[in-house]
């Protein structure tokens, strides 16, 4: 049964040819792939191989393992998780104590050099590891013995990726990212507090389907997913150009859906899917639930100002260079974007607020 | 008369202002179409599109003569526009919940042809049902 193709799974639950293309166009949209490639995507995911999954959960509050397993089923996300062999999740796995973590090793030792590690959690290296221990081990052990026979890693959630709340300031644990700790894996950030689930599964079935990992960012971020901001693809974006801004959230333009800027929207920093993959099967997102986007997906966004203070920028030479390419007619997400790349962690401690005016395209 | 309905706030019909664009992209593929016989998929889940947008797409393209349904891994609705060529698919799952909208410039859309295997398994199967009505004169 485990030797099956995806393709000959699909048929032996008796989806037919017709809905292996439906399944495939689905699976094409939710790795954010342009239509033209779904022949390949089912020439691809027909004889994909079911691979091997440890998923390890560190210091984290397992929201990411709820957003995923929140995923509308039967689904998409449901067929391709049937497709993967999850041989270790603590948080999932029916098997406790010893037979978890035999279930693991054994698992590790089939698939030596095969087998995918998901992280979710950040890792604490103060007190010699031992803020976070699972079956005796910490969990800094654990990463580094699990990674040395991994095909590649997937860090979930800023935890894993950059950090999340346990680095934040004080970061009492001398909490670090999984890239922090390997340094000879390929390793993919999907970041987010928690992600949205189709970006998760998305990373995954581009696994299974091309048998690589996808495309990255300069924060090792997938870039069909993380390669615009929020701002950007925001449906509130008309009103930023017209300036049209809610200035309280139960003030006229919040009631009217202007843009949430003023209030602390961090959507022109921020780079992620939710304006186009939504939340809830596709209902809402924050913004469109008149909520400012807060970051979750950058690293040190616990540490980046209040989630209510206008967007701010450093008041370094950097900053003149957003003025400028405002100036010149950009956009403030593609300005910011730049200055986002260009001084991630140091810029938090030097800042001044910058107005709509200084940001606008007129100015 | 419930708690919520009681809340002051008045939702507008958001639009993304990607309509114009859109019809563009339409008009576009349409010439390709055309000149070319080259053959376009807009999925309309990757870019930023409210439901708004979609009620104003729809008004504006208007319906045309051709409705079918598919039943493969859940219900797949297909319409040709008023604009002959251009084809609304929306899979949906098991449950009716979309996976996704496709916007089909072609003459028809692909997912409606038949798979060449699905061919060669019908003609024996046919072949097949024949052969035991001959042996059987089971449609006499």
């Amino acid at each position: 049964m485990n030797d099956l193709t995806l393709g000959e799974r699909l048929r032996q639950r008796g989806v037919s040819r017709r809905g292996f293309m439906k399944f495939c166009a689905a699976t094409a949209s939710m790795m954010a792939l342009p239509p033209m490639m779904i022949p390949k995507v089912a020439a691809a995911l027909e004889q994909a191989k079911k691979p091997s999954v440890i998923w390890l959960s560190f210091q984290e509050c397992t929201a990411c393992t709820e957003s995923l397993t929140r995923s509308h089923a039967p689904s998409i996300e449901g067929l391709i998780f049937d497709h993967i062999s999850l041989d270790y999740h603590h948080t999932l796995q029916a098997a406790a104590g010893h037979a978890a973590e035999h279930a693991r090793e054994e698992a590790m030792k089939e698939h030596w050099g095969k087998y995918l590690v998901v992280v979710d959690g950040s890792i604490p290296m103060g007190a010699n590891g031992a803020y976070s221990t699972v079956a005796g081990h910490s969990n800094v052990d654990t990463m580094h013995e699990v990674a040395e026979g991994a095909a590649a890693i997937i860090a979930v959630g800023t935890c894993a990726a950059y950090g999340g709340l346990p680095m934040a300031d004080p970061n009492p644990t001398d909490a670090v990212s999984v890239e922090d700790l390997v340094t000879d894996k390929p390793i993919v950030n999907v970041p987010g507090c928690p992600p949205i689930p189709t970006v998760m599964t998305g990373v995954l079935a581009h696994f299974l389907t091309f048998g690589r990992l996808p495309e990255l960012d300069h924060l090792k971020r997938p870039k069909v997913f993380y390669g615009q901001n929020i701002h950007d693809r925001c449906y509130r974006r008309p009103f930023y150009e017209r300036g049209e801004f809610a200035e309280t959230f139960d003030d006229e333009g919040a009631r009217k859906g202007w843009c949430l800027y003023k209030l602390g929207c961090k959507g022109p920093t921020t780079y992620n899917a939710c304006a186009t993959a939504k939340w809830n099967e596709g209902t809402s997102w924050p913004v469109e639930a008149g909520h400012g986007c807060i970051g979750c997906s950058e690293p040190r966004f616990w540490d980046a100002g209040g989630f209510y203070q206008a967007l701010s920028v450093p008041t370094s030479d950097v900053g003149s260079t957003i003025l400028t390419a405002g100036a010149a007619g950009l956009a403030v997400g593609a300005a910011a974007a730049v200055l986002n790349k260009k001084t991630k962690g140091a810029a938090v401690a030097n800042r001044e607020t910058i107005t709509i005016k200084d940001l606008s395209k007129e100015s | 008369m419930s708690g919520l309905d009681s809340i002051p706030v008045v939702a507008e019909g958001s639009r993304t202002e990607n309509l114009k664009p859109l019809l563009r992209e339409i008009e576009q593929a349409l010439r390709e179409l055309i000149d070319d016989a080259k053959e376009t998929v807009i999925d309309l889940a990757a870019m930023p599109f409210s439901a708004q947008d979609e009620q104003d797409l729809k008004s504006y393209l208007g319906s045309g003569e051709v409705i079918a349904t598919m039943n493969a891994f859940g219900p797949t609705s297909i319409e040709e526009t008023g604009v002959p060529g251009v084809w609304w698919v929306e899979h949906k799952d098991a449950e009716g919940r979309r996976l996704t909208l496709h916007l089909e410039v072609a003459r028809v859309p692909a997912i409606m042809v038949t798979p060449a295997d699905d061919l060669r398994e019908g003609l024996a199967g046919l072949q097949a049902s024949l052969s035991a009505s001959d042996d059987g004169d089971a449609l006499q």
